[in-house]
């Protein structure tokens, strides 16, 4: 194949590419044709090593619900993807030798997407008789850059989660952070991925926040996009699932939402298509995008104020500056309005002082 | 002469996982088949609040995690006594099955199908579609990962049959996409849906999500009427040996699933019971006292064969054995056993002991047995039976009715969790303090049939599947790799562990079915 028919196939998908990224990096339409004319200059698709370790698989079946550009455009037309464990056609020993000649062939050139922990006990976890951080350390070397794509192999995840079994590390403790960029959530929305990868390609490295993580995906507080914020400013509180202001599309952050002190753009971009997300269920957010997260964000049910947070109550610890002030603020902010609705009667006693105390605490 | 001839790792499967036979003139005589990761999920658990337990677990597997939310609250509803609303019973239903939709469709079409079709036919693709085209212009370029390299050596469609397929490989990431769709509107999102809770569902059930799910549920009964099921049927006969290949241990467990209004497992639409011994007209049902654990062959400190909710067990990483026949421990998973006997989980034991007529006569029919080919009919006939029941599903669903019981206090007590993932069987067993987890067990399905040696040295049902195999080409055996992935495996949800005090938990949980 030529590079023009190759070119000439991919326009249509590159314009529908582009609309999407612009979307996702809040570029506005008239940047478009820009966007394509630096997609379709790259002849070559990038190559592409996907690791995965300790992990569900659950960030490769959700890149394959990818939207726009969907799953196949993708594979087709715009990455080449030499090593995927979970749709690779190879398998035993060939699988290996595919692995080896993309690191050696695209030295410097391919990008590795992690998936998962990674087990620093020897035999916690094995591909073809190596352990997983020996892979980690071959295959990183010579990559591009390397993207630790969900909660799993950005921060540790639920593997992670106290006592940490398999004594599991994320991958920017193994090969450090210069390289990596963080793309948290469990599991990672696929638009996430993808938008990641376009700006690699088109602007160089996004910029990231303290956790490694683009501040395009991950730089606004889920609360204050969140739909059901109004009923928050309201005071108007679903009280236990099942309750009859389940019908109401009240704020969740009683039955436990972890929206306020989260940050992502999931409010716009939603899951699957577009079609939901945590809190359009009614269950509110969990957090999973989080530092920290299961641990500092459980139990998943329990409101806020009541969850210990490492550091101090009522505060991320270590948290970036933006991070601090928004999560201090809410946090305080959250604890105020439940007070708030107390006085107003909506409240009962008991949890009002609660409440108090948690906000002068 | 015998050689031993090693798979690691076998792609196109959930997690990690080795095979390894020793083959004797040509034929398999022994099989070892291995987990190879450890993340100890049971672990986690312990301390925290029970109903965490619904997220935490689901995140074993991103293939299939609705059945653990599933099973994890049915578990803890059982120890607090919770009867969950009937409009929650069907949402759950709902979003199992499109689950039970999606992960046999990416496993017929995204895992399984390359064993069996070649792309590479598309170099000869003469129509118009957009998509054969891109991928034609691949081929054309020699740029096709990750579809090649691959093992080729026994691809037997013609070329219009395979061209077919690879479009609807396509297709089907559409459709896996379309399913998760329908579970998005149901649980938010997916994998790892926030919409099951103890007590039931949190959706509000509106007209708006009841015409939406109408629907996909067209949509993909008319991809499983119109392309999947007759794929399978177009590719078999050219594959009509693997209905010889890959038996396995003759005896199905299904633990039954997508209940009625009546909660009675043994009259859901795929219902509970047992068949021993290749006896696979006498279902029987279910004791569930039968139930036993091993780990003379498993990553675990040593004891004696326990019923599951008295199980302890402790990690001990022995290595890998440089030979396998040399014996000793090789593998993370464990080695559970109903009555003494392995046991195959799935859609073929299902469809057994549902005695499914187009299932029983597809086999009279094609003249097979359980095997390879009959694991991937089942399993698209399975998906059939689904599809066909979710416009029934979706009419039992009340707008605006009660979707969870708000009104229970979390306390203490024991539970059990029985339902089906697309792999089979599963089960979740709780023992909660002050709505706290002080134990927390899973056995789930790959852990039934790719689990290890017993303490008998009854091999696995992978294992089993494995043995008397004839491999042709030991470089490319890619009978085994079939064989291993006709069960469909997942093997991240097999290899958590448990860590149960045994003077503890003895004799405690009582597994009432």
């Amino acid at each position: 194949m030529s590079r023009e028919l190759f070119r000439e196939v991919s326009r249509r998908d590159f314009l529908k590419l582009c609309g999407g990224v612009a979307a996702a990096l809040g570029l506005s339409e008239v940047s478009v044709p820009e966007v394509a004319e630096v997609l379709a200059a790259s002849s070559k698709k990038p190559p592409v090593v996907w690791l995965e370790f300790g992990s569900c698989s659950g960030c490769s079946t959700s890149f394959l619900n990818a939207d726009s550009p969907n799953a196949v455009d993708v594979l087709l037309n715009h990455l080449s993807v030499r090593y995927i464990e979970v749709i690779m056609a190879a398998q035993g020993a060939m699988t290996e030798e595919v692995l080896h000649e993309t690191i050696t062939n695209e030295a410097g050139e391919y990008i590795v997407v992690v998936e998962g922990v990674v087990p620093t006990k020897d035999g916690y976890g094995m591909i073809a008789g190596r352990n997983f951080y020996e892979v980690l350390e071959e295959v990183a070397a010579n990559a591009k850059a390397v993207i630790a794509l969900g909660s799993c192999s950005a921060f540790g995840g639920i593997p992670g989660a106290k006592p940490n079994p398999g004594e599991v590390k994320p991958v920017s403790e193994l090969i450090g952070k210069e390289k990596v960029i963080n793309i948290p959530g469990c599991p990672a929305n696929p638009s996430w991925l993808l938008t990641t990868v376009v700006h690699v390609l088109m602007f160089g490295m996004p910029e990231l926040d303290s956790y490694g993580r683009p501040k395009v995906i991950f730089g606004q507080c889920i609360h204050d996009n969140c739909e059901r914020r109004a009923s928050f400013d309201e005071g108007m509180y679903v009280e236990k699932y099942g309750d009859e202001e389940i019908g109401r599309d009240y704020c969740l952050v009683k039955v436990g939402c972890k929206g306020p002190n989260t940050f992502s753009n999931c409010p716009q971009v939603r899951w699957n298509s577009g079609k939901s997300w945590c809190v359009g269920v009614g269950a509110g957010c969990i957090g999973c995008v989080e530092p920290g997260w299961p641990d500092a964000f459980m139990p998943f049910h329990d409101r806020l104020p009541d969850i210990a947070l490492p550091g101090y109550a009522g505060l991320r610890a270590d948290a970036d500056l933006v991070g601090t002030v928004l999560g201090a603020a809410t946090a305080i902010g959250i604890g105020a309005h439940l007070v708030g609705a107390a006085a107003k009667g909506k409240l009962g006693k008991h949890e009002a002082s609660e409440d108090k105390a948690k906000t002068e605490a | 002469m015998s050689r031993i001839i090693t798979v690691d790792p076998v792609n196109r499967i959930e997690g990690h996982l080795k095979i390894q036979v020793e083959v004797e003139n040509g034929k398999v005589v022994n099989a070892w088949t291995s987990g190879t990761l450890f993340r100890g999920l049971e672990n986690i658990l312990r301390g925290r609040k029970s109903e965490d337990a619904v997220l935490i677990t689901q995140r074993a597997c991103g293939v299939c995690p609705i059945p653990y939310s599933v099973a994890s609250s049915k578990a803890i509803e059982d120890a607090y006594g919770i009867e969950i609303p009937d409009n929650a019973r069907v949402i759950r239903n709902l979003i199992q099955a499109f689950q039970f939709l999606n992960s046999h469709i990416l496993h017929f079409y995204h895992l399984v199908a390359l064993d069996y079709v070649d792309p590479a036919a598309v170099a000869e693709y003469k129509g118009s579609d957009p998509e054969l085209l891109d991928l034609k212009s691949l081929i054309a370029a020699g740029d096709t990962a990750p579809f090649t390299p691959r093992w080729d050596n026994d691809f037997r469609l013609p070329t219009d049959l395979n061209i077919l397929a690879t479009k609807h490989y396509i297709d089907a990431i559409h459709i896996y996409k379309r399913c998760n769709e329908a579970i998005a509107l149901l649980g938010g999102k997916f994998p790892h849906a926030v919409g099951i809770v103890p007590g039931g569902a949190t959706v509000k059930v509106t007209p708006t999500l009841v015409t939406e799910l109408v629907g996909y549920a067209k949509e993909l009964k008319d991809f499983c009427d119109n392309t999947y099921v007759p794929d399978v049927l177009a590719i078999a006969p050219y594959y009509q040996d693997y209905g010889h290949i890959g038996v396995g241990p003759g005896n199905f467990l299904a633990y039954g699933m997508l209940e009625g209004a009546d909660r009675d497992p043994y009259n859901s639409i795929l219902p509970r019971g047992v068949i021993f011994d290749g006896d696979i007209n006498n279902v029987q049902e279910l004791d569930p006292a039968g139930f036993s654990e091993h780990v003379a062959y498993s990553y675990y400190e040593d004891g004696n064969p326990r019923h599951p909710s008295e199980g302890e067990t402790q990690p001990n990483f022995t290595g890998v054995p440089a030979d396998p026949r040399d014996g000793g421990k090789y593998s993370w998973l464990k080695a559970p056993r109903l009555n003494g006997k392995p046991m195959e989980v799935g859609p073929l034991a299902r469809m057994l002991v549902r005695q499914d007529a187009g299932l029983l006569d597809l086999a009279a029919k094609l003249k097979i047995g359980p095997s390879v080919l009959a694991r991937i009919a089942a399993r698209a006939l399975e998906a059939q039976l689904i599809a066909d029941h979710i416009p029934e599903m979706i009419a039992e669903l009340k707008p605006d009715g009660k979707v969870a019981c708000a009104q229970y206090e979390p306390t203490s007590g024991r539970g059990v969790g029985l339902d089906e993932a697309p792999r089979g069987a599963i089960g979740h067993w709780i023992e909660a303090e002050g709505g706290r987890i002080a134990n927390y067990q899973m056995i789930i399905p790959t852990t039934w049939n790719a689990g290890p040696r017993d303490a008998m040295g009854q091999p696995g049902p992978y294992e089993q599947a494995l043995i008397g195999t004839e491999v042709k080409d030991p470089e490319r055996p890619i009978e085994l790799t079939r064989i291993i992935r006709s069960f469909d495996p997942c093997i991240a949800c097999a290899v958590h562990v448990v860590d149960l005090e045994k003077e503890k938990i003895a004799a405690k949980f009582q597994v009432g079915c």
